[in-house]
């Protein structure tokens, strides 16, 4: 936890320091949120006062956040930048709106006589597009929209939250080509935000691993039947979590006639799901979009 | 010795050879013309694959092209039915092979009944099940009337029964006679919903002996709760087999709750009803069963010894459990067994 005065001499680290964690969102799929938190009653604050008032809102802030987020004070204006690392717009709402509340409830200690009211800006971070001067300068934007809106308002930045296109490989492996084409285009004609989906198709175990299609840093989702001619999808399964940085391998299975101990095993041997043949292919479907989902936090 | 005249040989060498002649011609023919058929196939699942996917998305109507002309196209309709009703459990798309099926496919499959080849009278009979086309149920109850019905055409005409008039069939569910095999047995049970069987439960002891142990070992596999208390109730039968595959069928459901019914299989002289309790035990807390488990691992029998062992190490705490029997215990082969789970060898 950090808590700085935003001023010019200070602008260069903050602004290092905010780029760095943002290149990581990217990269980790972990969004970042920043708050713009203005003090919405400062005209009544005695004016000699209020510096020290807004030490102690600094504090209070600081202990209001977690050790994994940082505040910022602006140093010519009764505002606070606020990076909340690992936390979406819905996440950071709900922080104001308890800040809000408690606020309201309990006051400040030490600010006894006074009791501050605050509105916000919320931009939520999902790429690395833009400049910071680009971000701070929407972020007052909105703040002073919000704040003329009155106390205990919330506006959202939209333009910083878009995620980046990533390219996903997924690979499915089965012996019925009938079947196989349905995954096929079952899967293609997925609706997956962010997500733009590279298909290929093997009859067996054997043809994957030649194909050497496994071999990159993509994330790759791997569909595949447990029983397979020449290579089966257990021996799959095996080499893959084998492999270094095999994280990346979202690996379904599909079984015709396992046994629950069958079944046991595979998951012990690092499948993440398993498919009990006939099965309904919204079912599927409805999987890949939840786990694609769930690669952003 | 016999003598032959070469007029004779050259006239029997001439009688083969068009044999042989024949014989080829017949086999190029044949194979040329399931050649052809295979061809056939194969452009209508090239062209049509695609647009059955969207037929049975709701995307398009029934395209006129869909219907099949002849055999082999209706070969490709069937590989196409088979790979969706095998791998798929869409009600939509069962619904739409049904209609489909007895729209289009219940003449060829009228021809194919009243073959005389075995084959082809099971194959017609396989795809009445699989495509459901209950236009062709009269049709097979006249089937089962012929003098001569095979084994395996009465375990399809059975199946069809079930899936066209459950209720008729049920009637005569409890009067079947032994001559289905073990597995067409379980197969016919496996299909039925679990409320079927629970009426079923009341009527078990009318079925044949052997029945009665297939179908214990069914509600086994279903896996639904509310067979417990019936299973548990089988468990003071007096025929051992029962007892023996109730105990099965309840730690295949995996759901225990009172130890005490339990208890009397602890010193049972049937091992497999002490090594199925070792099982059981799995099921419940170590600290409230391991005096017990503690006993089967010293069991003269090596599968409840092994039973018991598993028991322990799956438990929360047990493989140290195990790590103390180990190093307190006496009986030189439940030692063994306790290393062997822990992997010590």
């Amino acid at each position: 936890m950090l808590s700085s005065e935003y001023s010019f001499e200070h602008a260069v680290t903050t602004k290092q320091f905010f780029n760095a964690l943002r290149a990581h969102v990217v990269r980790s799929r972990t969004t970042i949120t920043v708050v713009f938190l203005g003090l919405y009653n400062a005209n009544e604050f005695d004016i000699d006062a209020l510096p020290e008032a807004e030490e102690i809102i600094s504090d209070y802030l600081v202990n209001a956040t977690r050790k994994s987020d940082f505040v910022f004070k602006f140093s010519d204006q009764s505002q606070w930048f606020i990076i909340l690392t690992q936390t979406g717009e819905r996440e950071a709402a709900a922080f104001l709106r308890r800040l809000y509340m408690s606020i309201k409830n309990k006051g400040i200690p030490s600010l006894e006589n006074h009791k501050p009211l605050f509105s916000a800006s919320v931009a939520e971070i999902g790429n690395d597009e833009g400049t910071f001067e680009e971000l701070i300068a929407d972020g007052m934007s909105v703040l002073a929209e919000s704040l003329g809106k009155g106390p205990e308002q919330i506006e959202y930045i939209s333009t910083y939250k878009k995620r980046p296109l990533e390219k996903i490989r997924v690979s499915i492996l089965e012996e019925n080509s009938i079947f196989r084409n349905v995954l096929y285009r079952a899967i293609e004609n997925l609706d997956l935000d962010h997500f733009e989906t590279e298909i290929k198709e093997f009859r067996d175990g054997y043809e994957f691993l030649e194909s050497g299609w496994y071999l990159s840093s993509h994330t790759h989702l791997i569909i595949m039947n447990d029983v397979l001619p020449r290579q089966s999808g257990l021996d799959v399964l095996h080499k893959l979590r084998m492999m270094p940085n095999n994280q990346k391998f979202i690996i379904f299975m599909m079984t015709k006639g396992s046994t629950e101990e069958d079944m046991i095993y595979a998951f012990e041997s690092g499948a993440d799901n398993y498919f009990v043949k006939p099965f309904n292919l919204r079912l599927l479907e409805v999987e890949i979009k939840r786990t694609f989902e769930r690669l952003w936090s | 010795m016999i003598e032959i005249s070469i007029d004779l040989l050259i006239k029997g060498i001439g009688v083969l050879s068009l044999i042989l002649a024949i014989l080829s011609i017949y086999i190029l023919l044949n194979g040329a013309k399931e050649n052809a058929v295979s061809r056939k196939k194969e452009r209508y699942l090239q062209s049509n694959e695609h647009l059955w996917y969207r037929y049975f998305k709701d995307e398009v109507p029934l395209p006129a092209e869909l219907i099949p002309k002849d055999d082999a196209e209706i070969q490709a309709v069937e590989e196409i039915f088979f790979s969706y009703v095998q791998n798929l459990s869409s009600p939509i798309v069962k619904e739409k092979i049904r209609k489909f099926s007895n729209q289009y496919l219940w003449q060829h499959y009228l021809k194919l009944l009243s073959s005389k080849k075995w084959s082809l009278r099971m194959n017609a009979l396989y795809r009445v099940v699989s495509f459901e086309i209950d236009s062709l149920f009269d049709e097979c109850k006249k089937l089962e009337k012929r003098p001569v019905v095979s084994p395996e055409e009465r375990y399809f005409l059975l199946v069809i029964r079930s899936v066209f008039d459950g209720a008729g069939f049920m009637e005569e569910f409890t009067k079947l006679s032994t001559d289905l095999s073990e597995y067409e047995y379980k197969k016919l049970l496996i299909g039925f919903d679990s409320e079927v069987l629970e009426q079923l439960t009341c009527q078990m002891s009318d079925f044949p002996e052997e029945y009665q142990y297939y179908f214990i070992d069914v509600l086994g596999i279903k896996r639904n709760l509310n067979f417990v208390p019936f299973l548990e109730s089988n468990l003071y039968h007096e025929n051992v087999e029962i007892r023996i595959r109730s105990l099965k069928a309840i730690n295949e459901i995996g759901i225990v709750d009172d130890l005490d019914k339990y208890k009397v299989f602890l010193n049972s002289p049937i091992w497999e009803e002490r090594m199925m309790l070792a099982k059981l035990l799995g099921a419940f807390p170590l600290e409230e069963v391991y005096p017990f488990l503690e006993q089967l691992l010293q069991d003269n029998n090596w599968w409840v010894r092994s039973n018991a062992a598993r028991s322990i190490s799956h438990s929360k705490d047990g493989k140290s459990r195990l790590e103390r029997f180990i190093e307190t215990a006496q009986d030189r082969y439940a030692i063994e067994m306790a290393r062997e789970v822990l992997g010590r060898g």
